[in-house]
C-alpha cells in the first residue's frame, strides 16, 4: 500500500478519532511523568493535606475557644476542600504549559505535530481533573478520619460544586497560559498567583456579606462566590440555592469563553511575532 | 505534486531594547522554494541567514508576513492538521520532557502520530536506541537526545521529513550511522527530505539539490555540481565560505 493510500485509510478513521488519539497521547505523557516524579506526587497529595491540617487545627482551636461561628468545621474545612478544585485545575493547565515551554522546551515537538491548540488544552484539563479528583478523594478521607467532616454528606450538589469550580480553575489556567505565551517564562509566577488573587473576593471562608460593598459587587461576578455561598447553605442543612448554581455555571461559560479566546489570540500572536525562538536554545 | 511549495515568503522582526532605538530585521525577504516529492534538498546558509525562520514558516509554527505555503498539497494554515499528519521535524535544539523514559517518550509520540508499535521497535533497532531506552531523557547525552529526536521524527513514516542540523551534536561514527539510516529509509519509503546543516559532508553525501540562503534571500539553487560550477569551487565547504563572505559570483 502506498504512503498516500495509507494516509487516506488513516484519515477515514475520522478527524474525531485522530483528535482523541492525540489528546490520549498527551494524557499518557503526563501519566508517565507523574509515575517517575516524587515532587509531582508530593504536589498532588502533600500540600493539600497540609492545608487541611492547618485549617482543621485552627477550626478546632476556634471551637475550643468558644468562638461563636455557625458550622465552623463545615464552613472552613469545606472551603479548604472546595478551593482546591479551583487552585489545582488552574495549576494543572499553567504547570503543563510551563513544563512544555520554559522547563523542557518540548513545545516545538508539539507545534510541528498535527495537535490542535484546543486538543492540548483539553488534554491538560483532563489530566488536571484526574489529579484533582485523586488528590481530593484522599483529602476527603483525611478530613473525615481526622476532623470527622464528611464532605460527601453534601450529596449531589457536591458534584455540581466541584464541576463549577474546576471549570473556573480551567478558565483561569487558560488566561495564565495566554499570558505566558505573550510574555514568556518571566510570567511563570502567575501560574501560582492568579487564582490566589481571586481568593479573598471568592468568599471561600466567610459569607459575601462580610466583604466591603465594592468587593461584594466584584464577588457577584465570580462563580466561586456563588458556589461557596451555596456550599454554606447546603452544609447548614437548607435547600440547595439553585439560582446561585445557575449563576455560577453561566459565569463559568463566560470565563471559559474569554479564557479560550484570550489563549487563542496570544497563540496567534506567538506565531505572528515568532516568539517560538524563546524555546529554541 | 510539490511536497513543499512556498511562494514569496517574507518575515521581519522588531528589535527593541531599553538602550537602543527600535530596529527592524528582515529575516526572510521573498523566498520561493518548491521541492518535488521524493527529493532530498539542503537549505544552507551562514548563521542568521534566515534558514530556521524559513523552516518555521514552512511548518506553520511562524506566520509569514507575506507569501503562501503548501505542504503535500495542503495550504497552510487551513490545511495544517492534514499536512502535519504526514510531516515530521526534528532539530538539535528541540527539548524533550525529561522525567520520562526514552521508551515512554517514543510511545507518546507514536500515539500522537498514530504509528504502530512495530514501527517504533523498528526505529529503535535502526538507530540502536535499545541500550538507553530505559533511561530518562534527562540522563541522556546531547548526542543521544538528538538520536531520540530523530527516532521521533521517523516513527510516523512521514512523507515529508524536515531536519534542522540533524548531526550537530553527534560524533563522526554516529553521524555516519544517522546518514546511513536516512539514506536507507529514503530508499525504502521515498519521502521528501529538507535538511539544514553546517556539516558540508552531510550535504555532499545526502543531497541532490542545494539551496543557499543569505540575508533572507535565496542566492543559489541547484545540484551540488551546478553550485560548484557557479562559484568556481570544488567542494561545498569552499562554496559556503564564498557565500558567507558575500561573494555573489
Amino acid at each position: 500500500m502506498t504512503e498516500l493510500a495509507l494516509h487516506e485509510v488513516h484519515t477515514q478513521a475520522g478527524p474525531r478519532a485522530g483528535s482523541r488519539r492525540r489528546m490520549w497521547a498527551l494524557y499518557k505523557r503526563h501519566a508517565y511523568e507523574l509515575r517517575h516524579s516524587i515532587p509531582g506526587l508530593v504536589d498532588m497529595l502533600f500540600w493539600p493535606a497540609m492545608d487541611l491540617v492547618l485549617w482543621g487545627l485552627l477550626t478546632r482551636y476556634m471551637i475550643q475557644s468558644q468562638v461563636k461561628l455557625p458550622q465552623a468545621f463545615g464552613f472552613l474545612i469545606g472551603g479548604v476542600l472546595l478551593w482546591d478544585f479551583v487552585f489545582r485545575s488552574n495549576l494543572g493547565i499553567g504547570i503543563t504549559f510551563l513544563d512544555d515551554t520554559s522547563w523542557t522546551q518540548n513545545i516545538l515537538n508539539l507545534m510541528v505535530s498535527p495537535l490542535r491548540p484546543g486538543e492540548y488544552i483539553a488534554a491538560a484539563a483532563a489530566w488536571s481533573m484526574t489529579k484533582v479528583l485523586v488528590g481530593w478523594s484522599l483529602m476527603v478521607l483525611f478530613a473525615w478520619g481526622v476532623f470527622h467532616f464528611a464532605a460527601f454528606h453534601m450529596g449531589f450538589p457536591l458534584v455540581l460544586f466541584a464541576l463549577a469550580l474546576m471549570c473556573f480553575g480551567t478558565a483561569i489556567g487558560m488566561i495564565v497560559l495566554g499570558i505566558i505565551l505573550r510574555f514568556g517564562p518571566g510570567a511563570d509566577i502567575l501560574a501560582w498567583g492568579l487564582a490566589v488573587i481571586l481568593m479573598p473576593i471568592s468568599a471561600v471562608f466567610y459569607p459575601v456579606s462580610a466583604l466591603p460593598r465594592w468587593a461584594q459587587v466584584l464577588a457577584s461576578a465570580l462563580p466561586t462566590s456563588h458556589i461557596f455561598e451555596a456550599m454554606r447553605t447546603v452544609i447548614a442543612g437548607k435547600a440547595v440555592p439553585w439560582n446561585g448554581l445557575y449563576a455560577a455555571f453561566a459565569l463559568d461559560a463566560l470565563y471559559l469563553t474569554i479564557g479560550l479566546l484570550f489563549a487563542r489570540s496570544m497563540f496567534n500572536l506567538l506565531k505572528q511575532r515568532g516568539y517560538i525562538t524563546r524555546y529554541m536554545t | 505534486m510539490y511536497a513543499i511549495e512556498a511562494r514569496g515568503l517574507k518575515k521581519g522582526f522588531k528589535n527593541k531594547s531599553k538602550d537602543t532605538a527600535e530596529t527592524w530585521t528582515q529575516a526572510v525577504d521573498g523566498v520561493d522554494l518548491c521541492v518535488e516529492e521524493g527529493d532530498i534538498v539542503a537549505l544552507l546558509g551562514p548563521n542568521g541567514a534566515g534558514k530556521t525562520t524559513t523552516l518555521m514558516m514552512l511548518l506553520g509554527v511562524t506566520e509569514p508576513d507575506e507569501g503562501t505555503v503548501s505542504l503535500l498539497g495542503h495550504r497552510l494554515p487551513g490545511g495544517r492538521v492534514a499536512a502535519l499528519e504526514q510531516t515530521n521535524f526534528t532539530a538539535s535544539y528541540i527539548g524533550l520532557p525529561y522525567k520520562v523514559r526514552v521508551r515512554e517518550i517514543l510511545d507518546v509520540f507514536r500515539t500522537l502520530y498514530g504509528a504502530s508499535r512495530k514501527r517504533t521497535a523498528e526505529v529503535v533497532e535502526m538507530l540502536r536506541l535499545g541500550d538507553f531506552s530505559e533511561r530518562f531523557t534527562s540522563q541522556l547525552s546531547s548526542g543521544q537526545r538528538t538520536l531520540v529526536g530523530l527516532a521521533k521524527s521517523l516513527l510516523s513514516e512521514p512523507r515529508l521529513l524536515v531536519l534542522d542540523e540533524p548531526t550537530a551534536s553527534l560524533d563522526p561514527e554516529v553521524s555516519e550511522r544517522v546518514r546511513h539510516v536516512i539514506r536507507e529509509e529514503h530508499a525504502r519509503r521515498k519521502f521528501t527530505l529538507l535538511v539544514t546543516s553546517h556539516n558540508m559532508a552531510d550535504i555532499e553525501r545526502l543531497c541532490r539539490r542545494v539551496v543557499f540562503i543569505a540575508k533572507g534571500r535565496i542566492v543559489a539553487d541547484g545540484s551540488p555540481s551546478e553550485i560548484h560550477a557557479k562559484y568556481e569551487t570544488t567542494d561545498m565547504e569552499a562554496t559556503f565560505l564564498k557565500i558567507a563572505r558575500g561573494d555573489s559570483s
